[in-house]
């Protein structure tokens, strides 16, 4: 369990700096940025994984890691996580249209008991389904509990780093570096700077 | 790992090519609902994919498909 004053720090540091701005100039320069953070997210609980980018046509794009599901060690037992994220690149309003960035539509971060994501533990999503607000659904098809699984939990947005945080925190996902903690930080504090909702956390 | 995938990291890309997203959301989708993209596109239209496994709505986030329930 990782100590409250810990938790407090991360919200703290979550805040809002100009200090890493890394400009995107163009949709490639936005690409590499998103993979950047994504990547250094990942780091934190695997080594053998890399997030990657699919178009989708319509100017439409998905990133996923490869795998595509994500083995996370727990003692001798593992979880495993697929994350997808589809996203655009937009104009960044906030300096006049002179930068881009990669605007998330939608994303799914699934958590499973095997490399099938079967029994499903938890998945984030937020879809163009309905319902169309983010939302978790609790051990899905998972006929001990009984059609929990179908409820559309609302929930805010949740990040990638969100997940990740909550897996070492709550499941004792083991770390795969050691400042795994400043590398998460690191990486949602820059996702906050680039937000444009839900990432305003502050202490 | 996927063909499409494995091609594209062991050349050091980090993206795909259309061809190589459009096999790879074919594989998964064969893989996972035993169905091809294409099938999924129709189910997904006809609102007719399965409501409770959680790889749809990844898998549709992929192929770009609209999903009405997930």
């Amino acid at each position: 369990m990782i100590p409250w004053s810990s938790t407090l720090d991360y919200w703290r540091v979550s805040r809002s700096t100009t200090a890493d701005r890394e400009p995107a100039r163009n949709d490639a320069e936005a690409k590499r940025r998103l993979l950047g953070v994504l990547n250094r997210s990942l780091s934190a609980v695997c080594n053998e994984a890399i997030w990657l980018v699919s178009p989708g046509g319509d100017g439409v794009f998905t990133a996923l890691t490869a795998p595509p599901i994500v083995p996370l060690r727990v003692d001798e037992e593992k979880l495993w996580l697929r994350s997808t994220l589809q996203f655009s690149y937009v104009d960044d309003l906030r300096f006049g249209g002179r930068e881009r960035k990669a605007s998330t539509h939608f994303y799914a971060h699934t958590v499973g008991e095997t490399d099938r994501l079967k029994p499903q533990l938890y998945s984030w999503e937020w879809a163009s389904s309905e319902p169309t607000y983010p939302h978790l659904h609790l051990r899905r098809a998972d006929p001990a509990f009984h059609g929990l699984g179908k409820l559309h939990i609302p929930t805010g947005r949740v990040f990638y780093e969100d997940v990740l945080r909550f897996l070492i925190a709550e499941h004792g996902v083991e770390p795969a570096r050691e400042d795994w903690q400043k590398a998460l930080d690191d990486s949602f504090r820059r996702v906050s700077n680039y937000a444009s909702w839900g990432g305003g956390r502050s202490s | 790992m996927s063909a499409a995938l494995s091609q594209a990291v062991d050349e050091g890309r980090d993206e795909l090519t259309p061809e190589e997203a459009e096999r790879f959301a074919d594989e998964q989708a064969r893989e996972y609902l035993g169905m091809s993209i294409e099938e999924f596109r129709s189910r997904a239209a006809a609102d007719a994919l399965p409501e409770d496994d959680p790889m749809v709505v990844h898998i549709g986030l992929l192929a770009g498909v609209e999903i009405h329930h997930c």
